[in-house]
């Protein structure tokens, strides 16, 4: 194998590795008893595995700011779908009305503000 | 043989220019197609947070074994890809040709363990519906979400394997150029992607509910 | 008209128009070239346009009377919303970017082309299937949900081709994405030398920021569509209440990528009325940087303000209260280009013609609807006019009174362009102050019905509104009359009309150093830009003082 294609099995053969042994951490996480945590670290780790292939494969790492802002940018406007939608779902709940209704078939009552 | 289709296209002058367009281009879909799987994620997390035993309950089920090597085979190609994209800049195309092919191998097994995994699914009566195995109503959603999600990903690799099969083909019959092509990049990245939303996909879909 | 020589004038192109480029169908079939996609996007969205226009004629037909005499209940839900859907998606939405947008952006940065013209020429071909797939849709019996779909009707409810009407929009919205990649890697990557962000035409600016919105709000539309079809086809519980499936959840969604739609609707408009006022009033624009920022302003606080849609859909009140804060502050850069386009006819040398009535008409009608829009933005307000027709009044102001009357005005100014001919502007004057009347008359009872209580798509209504729904189905009638006048005299200057020099209207911006129309390669040499757009008045230059050193007595 030539000195260049060592370099590039290489550099990304170790990314390949990271992302294995992280596989197997998450998997083995899954089976501790964490409560909330669980999604927690499951989420955490497949940001980390995210993270390596974008920088690395995607090269992200090494592109220019233009690249950078165009993937900020979504993942910014993500956010904005989420935080704003959350924050309706969440605030529903807690407006709830604590007394749980029967729900018959003639009137679908929405745990929402009635 | 008929030379290679030239790379360089109209409107642009220089190919260094070109490439930068359709990596510039590709990044930009692919934010698109960020909030394309992150609308499915919201409705995930939407309703994971008005249900959450009965979510880890359901995610019980999924097959973890299915799921963790399917996880590992993607990884795995998108490494091929890696290597097959700075493979062909550094104009190694012996091991580029070879590296797409090996993607698409992976890609295929991808699809066929996610086929026996799906058959699986149905004999246990996991399709949402009049048989549906568990009892909460919370849990057809969470198994909706299962079947869309796996699905539309499983779409989206499968037009991943085309632009890389086509790539491999073509590259090895010498009818496109691989050295500074634009469509590696992009291809690369588009594969890459459809690995990243599988990371993303793996914990929330399988590793629920196995503490 | 005649050409007027300015200094540093390119070269004019010795090779034969883009029109005359190829005579044979695949030659436009399958173009690359950007200027004959946008011709084949504009018979297209014409047709589309029409189809609409029929629909609801039908709807303003029936409501001439309180009763439902003329249609069915079913029939008349059909028609408002195939009016809905074929508007919204397969006119407004792709009208100025992918008929002006992808003719003028190359030329007015100096390029060759758009970025990917492959891609371009499909993206045309997926809003041609998309169109199929809705006609379909139509042909077949019509989908009665509104152009909305809410959930549980669509997905559970309705007994109409929900389906094939979603997969005709889902199809045309990734038409919308496609060109949105283009228009922004275009403009990243292939201005011409010297064309600077800060030298870019505001028509321009406005093209990019409505890519930016097509990018980052259509995925949303996609997505929801395909969980309607899934839900409504094989079942799988989405939306479902019976399963804890939250309706509201589909609003979210629905009108995250809706709302910014809307935005994608009335940008462009924008960027035509900024172009066509400079022109016609002498005069650099006021506050080129201001309108700049107005616009992406616009682009990205759109994206905050979708729940003003669900402010009585069970939305909670907390998320109401932001949503209704946010939506004030989206009116601000708004209001800034509306001051700023009033500041820049302020001393001007105002020229009547046919564009400048479009976007004078613009200027009129596009406030009117924002200010009504900030009565919807207030909670207590919107309680009580919500699903009415002042919701619908509002919205016409803005889609109709704002971007038609904008597309109008960008047809009728680079027309000559585009097509090498000049109309004869006495009947394009004529068009359009009928348009302008026919409009207010259609519209402007619909604001009165609506704050008194009629409910928007009922088509049976209590008789004290007959009187508000008359007026408005008359003035329709005197609209689509209006409507029907451009074609005609346009279609007349194809083949009768004086051939147009190079720039006819004396303008300044790059299109216009090239002839009318245009070659294939957009300009015989590349050009290079050394000064801003909008030169129609040097720096410091008062006309005042200008005429009375010349001992002018005025």
């Amino acid at each position: 194998m030539s000195a260049e294609a060592y370099a590039i099995w290489r550099k990304n053969g170790l990314v390949w590795l990271a992302l294995l042994v992280l596989l197997g951490l998450t998997f083995s996480a899954a089976h501790l008893s964490l409560g909330v945590f669980n999604v927690v670290v499951g989420l955490v780790i497949a940001g980390i595995k995210v993270a390596l292939v974008v920088v690395i494969f995607m090269g992200l790492g090494r592109s220019d700011s233009l690249i950078r802002l165009v993937a900020a940018t979504g993942v910014f406007w993500l956010a904005i779908l989420f935080v704003l939608t959350l924050t309706d779902v969440i605030a529903s709940r807690h407006t709830q009305n604590p007394h749980p209704q029967q729900a018959t078939h003639q009137e679908q009552s929405l745990p929402r503000n009635r | 043989m008929s030379a290679p289709t030239k790379v360089l296209r109209a409107p642009w002058k220089e190919l260094a220019r070109q490439r930068e367009g359709a990596t510039f281009g590709i990044w930009v879909f692919l934010a698109s197609e960020l909030l394309f799987f992150g609308s499915l994620l919201l409705l995930y997390t939407a309703y994971r947070v008005a249900n959450p035993e009965v979510f880890i309950a359901a995610g019980r089920e999924t097959d973890l074994w299915y799921g963790t090597v399917n996880t590992a085979a993607l990884m795995t190609s998108s490494l091929t890809m890696a290597v097959a994209a700075q493979a062909a800049e550094a104009d190694m195309r012996r091991l580029t040709i070879w590296c797409l092919g090996a993607t698409v191998l992976l890609g295929l097994m991808f699809l066929v363990f996610k086929g026996f995994e799906y058959a699986e699914d149905i004999e246990k009566n996991l399709v949402p519906g009049v048989n549906f195995a568990l009892q909460e109503p919370a849990a057809q959603i969470f198994f909706a979400l299962y079947w869309i999600m796996t699905a539309i990903h499983a779409i989206h690799l499968t037009v991943g394997l085309g632009l890389v099969g086509r790539l491999a083909i073509f590259g090895a019959l010498r009818r496109i150029q691989l050295r500074d092509n634009p469509e590696v990049e992009v291809t690369a990245l588009y594969w890459h992607l459809v690995d990243v939303i599988w990371i993303i996909l793996y914990p929330l879909i399988y590793l629920m509910g196995r503490s | 008209m005649t050409d007027v020589a300015v200094g540093g004038e390119l070269p004019i192109p010795r090779d034969p128009s883009y029109l005359g480029a190829g005579y044979t169908v695949s030659s436009w079939l399958a173009t690359t070239d950007h200027k004959r996609i946008a011709l084949l996007y504009a018979v297209t969205i014409t047709f589309f346009f029409f189809l609409g226009g029929i629909a609801i004629s039908l709807v303003r037909l029936d409501l001439f009377t309180p009763t439902g005499d003329l249609l069915s209940d079913d029939t008349y839900n059909k028609l408002f919303t195939f009016h809905g859907v074929v508007m919204v998606w397969f006119f407004m939405v792709p009208s100025i970017p992918a008929t002006f947008g992808n003719f003028l952006l190359p030329l007015m940065i100096g390029a060759r082309d758009v970025a990917f013209p492959r891609l371009n020429l499909f993206s045309w071909y997926l809003i041609l299937i998309g169109g199929f797939c809705t006609l379909y849709a139509l042909i077949a019996g019509g989908v009665d949900t509104g152009w909305t779909f809410y959930t549980p009707f669509s997905t559970m409810f309705s007994n109409t081709h929900v389906i094939a009407a979603a997969l005709g929009v889902f199809i045309a919205g990734f038409s919308s994405i496609a060109t949105g990649v283009n228009f922004i890697a275009t403009t990243h990557m292939l201005r011409a030398p010297g064309m600077t962000w800060f030298r870019l035409p505001l028509f321009v600016w406005a093209i990019y920021a409505t890519s930016l919105v097509m990018v980052l709000a259509t995925p949303v539309l996609a997505i929801t569509l395909v969980l309607v079809i899934v839900e409504r086809w094989l079942h799988l519980p989405i939306f479902n209440p019976e399963f804890g499936g939250d309706p509201l959840l589909f609003q979210h969604l629905f009108w995250f990528y809706s709302h910014p739609a809307v935005y994608i609707m009335v940008l462009p408009a924008m960027g035509v009325v900024s172009e066509v006022i400079t022109c016609f009033a002498r005069r650099r624009v006021f506050g080129y940087d201001f309108m700049v920022y107005a616009m992406v302003g616009i682009a990205v606080i759109g994206f905050l303000v979708w729940g003003h849609h669900m402010f009585v859909s069970g939305q909670s009140a907390y998320a109401s209260i932001v949503f209704s804060f946010l939506s004030f502050v989206v009116a601000v850069p708004s209001a800034i280009k509306v001051f700023n386009w009033t500041a820049t006819l302020y001393r001007g040398q105002i020229g009547f013609e046919a564009p400048m009535l479009y976007a004078l008409g613009f200027l009129g009608l596009f406030t009117i609807g924002g200010l009504t829009g900030l009565f919807l933005a207030s909670i207590p307000i919107d309680v009580h006019v919500t699903d009415t027709y002042f919701v619908v009044a509002h919205f016409h102001y803005i889609m109709v009174g704002g971007t038609v009357s904008a597309y109008f005005a960008g047809l009728h100014y680079w027309w000559p362009k585009i097509t090498g001919r000049l109309y004869p502007d006495p009947w394009a004057r004529f068009a359009a102050i009928l348009m302008f009347f026919g409009f207010n008359f259609t519209f402007f009872p619909q604001f009165i019905a609506g704050y008194l209580g009629m409910p928007r798509r009922y088509h049976v209504y209590p008789p004290e509104f007959q009187v508000y729904n008359v007026l408005s189905s008359a003035g329709a009638f005197v609209l689509a009359a209006a409507y029907l006048l451009p074609p005609l005299y346009l279609g007349w200057s194809l083949i009768w009309g004086t051939r147009a020099g190079r720039n006819p209207w004396n303008a300044t911006g790059l299109e216009w150093k090239t002839s009318s129309p245009p070659p294939r390669e957009n300009f015989a040499a590349p050009p290079h830009v050394e000064e801003g757009p909008y030169q129609y008045h040097p720096e410091g230059f008062a006309p005042e003082r200008h005429y009375r050193s010349q001992g002018d007595a005025a």
